[in-house]
């Protein structure tokens, strides 16, 4: 419809002219600016910041409750303040039990000694009336008025034989050196995975009774965290780290006390590696009433449990 | 308007005769004067040309503009004028070009085949010139290989080899080979003070050779577009004298078998 | 007149550039941090805070800044750049100019320039003002402009602070962050097309470094890696860069690590109760309000008292990681390449009690049995997708393939030692620290010959063809 075509009048002529100049101020307007200046239009590389300096304590420091409270608390548990919480973790529901992980003399790596007997699967170990074993129940934060913690001053042995890790599941208190042994004639890599310690990653030389990988935890985590071996996929372990008394983990009977509490409400995590989230129950709410026990059944319905 | 369009077309020429006259006195030109043997050759070839194209773009511009001007300042009306052309002239603009072409072509040979024809690579005091270094290009640096001192470049890796990256260290004074090769994708060893330029091709190995008169630093930089890397390719040649040279690589010999148990020689 | 096409011509060229140039504004180029994964993981109100209570966004925005404008927090081990002072007092000359006199800090001198103050405590915290004249030996500075506050005596303040940090950030979008991204997560432009991934600072891991298992890396080994790149990657050397600016990129990439980890432990503190799916699983048993009530405290009172210890957390790590104490040092020099030492090297290499083999394969080719076995991801206990090793940015990251002779930490003997006796951090090479040293040295001697083995696993150059002996001769520095 409307051809562009090359202007052969003197009018048209004089037409492209304008639209030329035109164009050439326009472009001017545009690429002049940037001439001989580094392009710095408000962000990117050109832009050299501000930099603004923040004192490091710039809050002033609130005063550890805890030191005050510890002074009272020892009063409290020593006036006999403190109560006991004990209780059993039992599964309800229809339960299935977990085929065994590695059959005797199955085809996995290092067969000699990982399968040299059959290993079962330890992510749901059954007591009697299906009570639940390897279930860690403890508090978020240290209670007010609880006791401090004590900590051991022999380490903690973490072993592993035919490729298993012994304890399965432990509560290691913050600042106890963990030792890590090796019963076995072949290599393993001990890695720990935690959320607020460093890592650790490290080989275990063969048949170490001495334990000569040792690291100790020091800060209290959220929830237990996994140990693995990276040579043997299957091998792991669970281990939480607390920064104060109150933690039990349940024995083969599903049986657990935590002795001390002060008296008063007190919700517990109940954690389960089986669990779905981890979390059997974010909030079991006790009541302990001082000088007495209180015993509770704690109920793990067999569908929270995630294969 | 003719005659607009007839400046018009006298004009840029003549600005572009300007710009390349007052060019050397702006730094529009070359990175400083040829520093290696090969270069001065090539500057001088690169002259020679520059002046038969000169003249002969003088004369056909000039001839354009005349021809212009003449045909804006014809009287309107006039007939105009019917030629078949000239055969004489069509010989002669066909025969001279040839021949110029033909002479540049000519005059080039040597300095090609020495720079390009290893059989014709310079000889050092009758030896062929040392191989001092692998240059392995890779996006987006330049691997140096050297041979361990005292023995000689192995094309593949050899177990005592020290490696540097982006600073090459040859001497002076004679001609040094080096062999270009490339990791991943084409890259091209080009030093523009020493006027050396060689594209270095996956797959091959190419000798390089440069005879650098004096003792400095000169830039190694890529040309031969790479990736997004590629403007900021650049490397060192450090040209030092033979025993400076020897010294270096002493000290690169004993920096890359450090054990880290010598207290003074920890890391810088 | 009517509308020739030339004029739609000239309407079109105008809106055009009127479009063009509107664009030309000065937040249209502005950069962002981006937040991690774990921080967009967190509730929206965990996140965000409220009005009075700083969520995780705001608690890192006021220590580290935009990259428009940084935050230099004192605590952090950076070196930000100029001279900390004290104010010793302020004078205001007749004519109303104001001038400062500075303490200097014993065995520590004012530099020679100055261009400008920052105060850091007092009224006046937070201002630049600029020096119009400078006398290093009294320390006296002439302010261009009276600052807005009384300035007192005992005020702290930076002569010229922050040059380093902003030269470095300059350099660092200039040359690094189409990598390694504006807040160095390994996500920039380019890093898409890159195989391995440019590295993500914000885990405070970083692989080759010269330090034991537990510490971090040392300036020295970040500035090793910009210097002279890692070869077999896309990381490129960058030698020719004058060494100022080698110590503002490294400055400027530890600033940014810092960020990464100190916004790590803000949500690690935070993640186990007021994460997304830990809030859909506690909707089951409680009430948003009380939720809601409980995270508020939590901001208000432990959070924000634990941002400085975490902060004094990070910053002592970093600091002792530093030091010489915990750079990895060999008990014994180096055992003379032979021919022997490299048989006993290869022993060990297959024996049960080492394992290397596991991974690097029987020929050292990178291809043990680990390498096609499927792996766990450790914290989340599921499977990968691919076989193979992954580290901890799960990328997929398989052995070193020792016959390519390309050693990505470096090829030094002190190296390779440092290598097996700390691991590599954040992937899957654990760390040996219990080996006997002359075991690990005859390892490193039988790595060094892996490339010209005349024949796969075979025993090494022939004897003939000269072991080098270790050069003994102190460096000709």
């Amino acid at each position: 419809m409307n051809q562009v075509t090359f202007p052969t009048t003197e009018d048209g002529l004089k037409d492209f002219m304008k639209i030329v100049s035109l164009f050439a101020i326009l472009g001017s307007i545009l690429i002049l600016p940037g001439c001989g200046r580094v392009p710095d239009f408000g962000g990117g590389a050109g832009v050299v910041p501000d930099v603004t300096f923040v004192t490091g304590d710039s809050e002033a420091a609130v005063e550890a409750p805890t030191e005050t409270n510890e002074t009272a608390s020892n009063e409290a548990a020593s006036s006999g303040a403190a109560g006991t919480f004990s209780g059993k973790v039992v599964m309800t529901g229809a339960v299935t039990p977990l085929p065994p992980l590695i059959g005797k003399g199955a085809e996995v790596k290092d067969k000699e000694v990982c399968a040299a007997h059959e290993v079962a699967n330890e992510k749901l170990v059954l007591g009697p009336g299906n009570a639940v074993q390897n279930v860690f129940i403890y508090l978020n934060k240290a209670p007010k008025g609880g006791k401090p913690l004590e900590v051991p001053a022999e380490p903690f042995l973490f072993d592993q034989k035919n490729c298993q890790f012994h304890p399965h599941c432990a509560i290691v208190p913050v600042g106890q050196l963990v030792k890590v042994l090796s019963g076995d004639p072949i290599a393993h890599n001990t890695h720990t995975n935690p959320n607020k310690n460093p890592s650790v990653n490290s080989l275990v030389g063969a048949n170490d009774r001495e334990g000569k990988v040792s690291f100790t935890y020091k800060k209290a985590e959220p929830t237990p965290f996994n140990i693995t071996c990276d040579f043997h996929g299957w091998m792991n372990a669970r281990q939480l780290a607390i920064d104060h008394p109150y933690a039990a983990l349940t024995d083969e009977n599903g049986s657990f006390t935590i002795p001390d509490l002060p008296a008063g409400k007190h919700a517990f995590i109940v954690w389960h590696e089986g669990a779905d989230g981890g979390y059997v129950e974010r909030k079991f709410e006790v009541e302990i009433k001082s000088g007495e026990t209180t015993k509770m059944q704690i109920d793990y319905p067999a569908d929270r449990f995630k294969l | 308007m003719k005659k607009f369009w007839a400046l018009f077309f006298f004009f840029w020429p003549t600005v572009a005769i300007y710009a390349c006259l007052i060019a050397p006195s702006r730094g529009w030109w070359f990175p400083g004067p040829p520093m290696s043997r090969t270069g001065v050759q090539i500057d001088g070839l690169f002259y020679l040309i520059l002046i038969i194209v000169t003249i002969t773009f003088v004369g056909t511009q000039y001839a354009l503009g005349y021809v212009l001007w003449k045909g804006a300042t014809k009287e309107p009306g006039s007939k105009a004028v019917f030629s078949h052309g000239s055969h004489k002239l069509e010989i002669m603009w066909t025969i001279v070009p040839s021949f110029v072409l033909v002479f540049i072509s000519l005059s080039q040979l040597d300095v090609l085949a020495e720079i390009r024809v290893i059989s014709s690579f310079p000889k050092d005091a009758g030896k062929p010139a040392t191989k001092v270094a692998e240059v392995m290009a890779r996006q987006f640096e330049w691997r140096i290989r050297y041979p361990k001192p005292g023995t000689e470049l192995t094309t593949e890796p050899s177990p005592e080899d020290l490696y540097y990256v982006n600073e090459l260290h040859v001497p002076t004074g004679k001609p040094v080979v080096i062999n270009l090769r490339t990791q991943d994708v084409q890259h091209a060893f080009f030093a523009p003070q020493l006027r050396v330029k060689q594209d270095a091709v996956p797959g091959l190995v190419i000798p390089v050779w440069f005879d650098i008169k004096e003792v400095g630093e000169y830039d190694l930089v890529c040309a031969e577009l790479c990736g997004w890397g590629h403007f900021k390719m650049k490397a060192r040649i450090v040209a030092q004298s033979q025993g400076s040279v020897d010294k270096y690589l002493k000290q690169l010999e004993a920096e890359q078998n450090e054990d880290g148990t010598k207290a003074e020689s920890a890391e810088e | 007149m009517s509308r020739t096409p030339s004029l739609n011509l000239l309407v079109l060229a105008f809106l055009l550039s009127v479009a063009a140039v509107s664009g030309c504004s000065d937040s249209a180029f502005n950069t962002s941090f981006v937040y991690s994964a774990g921080t967009l993981d967190l509730m929206p109100e965990a996140q965000n805070g409220t009005k009075d209570i700083d969520g995780v966004k705001a608690l890192l925005d006021k220590r580290f800044g935009d990259p428009q404008h940084l935050e230099a927090w004192l605590k952090m081990p950076v070196d930000f750049g100029g001279t900390m002072t004290t104010v010793g007092e302020m004078t205001t000359a007749e004519n109303g100019i104001p001038v400062v006199k500075l303490d200097v800090e014993e065995g520590k001198s004012l530099p020679e320039k100055a261009g400008s103050i920052q105060f850091v405590s007092g009224a006046c915290a937070g201002e630049t003002v600029e020096i119009s004249g400078w006398n290093a030996e009294t320390g006296e500075a002439t302010l261009a402009v009276v600052p807005s506050q009384s300035v007192a005596s005992g005020d702290i303040c930076f002569v010229d602070g922050g040059t380093v940090i902003q030269s470095g950030r300059v350099l660092y979008m200039r040359h690094c962050s189409h990598c390694h991204g504006t807040s160095g997560d390994g996500n920039g432009p380019t890093a898409r097309y890159l195989t391995p991934k440019p590295r993500d600072y914000r885990n405070g891991v970083f692989k080759f470094t010269s330090t034991n298992d537990m510490s971090k890396a040392a300036r020295e080994d970040v500035l090793r890696v910009v210097k002279y790149g890692i070869p077999g990657t896309y990381m490129p050397s960058f030698l020719l860069m004058t060494d100022e600016e080698h110590h503002a990129i490294v400055e400027y990439v530890r600033f940014l690590t810092l960020r990464g980890e100190f916004e790590r432990k803000l949500v690690a503190e935070l993640s186990s109760d007021y994460s997304k799916a830990a809030l859909d699983s506690r909707l089951k048993d409680e009430k948003k309000a009380d939720i809601l009530k409980e995270l508020n405290e939590f901001l208000a009172d432990d959070l924000k008292e634990s941002a400085n210890s975490l902060g004094d957390e990070l910053a002592e790590i970093w600091a002792t990681s530093d030091s010489e104490g915990a750079l990895v040092v060999p008990s014994i020099t180096r055992i003379p390449d032979s021919s022997e030492s490299r048989r006993r090297g290869r022993e060990l290499y297959l024996s049960k009690a080492l394992n290397c083999a596991d991974c690097h394969g029987i020929d050292g080719a990178g291809n043990g049995p680990q390498t096609i076995a499927f792996e766990k991801n450790p914290t989340t206990s599921e499977l990968y997708n691919e076989p193979g090793l992954h580290d901890v940015w799960d990328n997929l990251n398989q052995p070193r393939n020792l016959q390519l002779g390309m050693y990505r930490g470096g090829r030094r003997p002190i190296d390779l030692f440092r290598r097996i006796h700390a691991g590599i951090k954040g992937s899957r090479m654990p760390s040996f620290k219990n080996t006997p040293h002359e075991d690990i040295w005859n390892i490193v001697n039988y790595i060094l010959s892996v490339p010209f083995e005349t024949e796969p696993g075979g025993t090494g150059i022939a004897p003939s063809a000269a072991a080098a002996a270790t050069v003994t001769a102190p460096p000709a520095n």
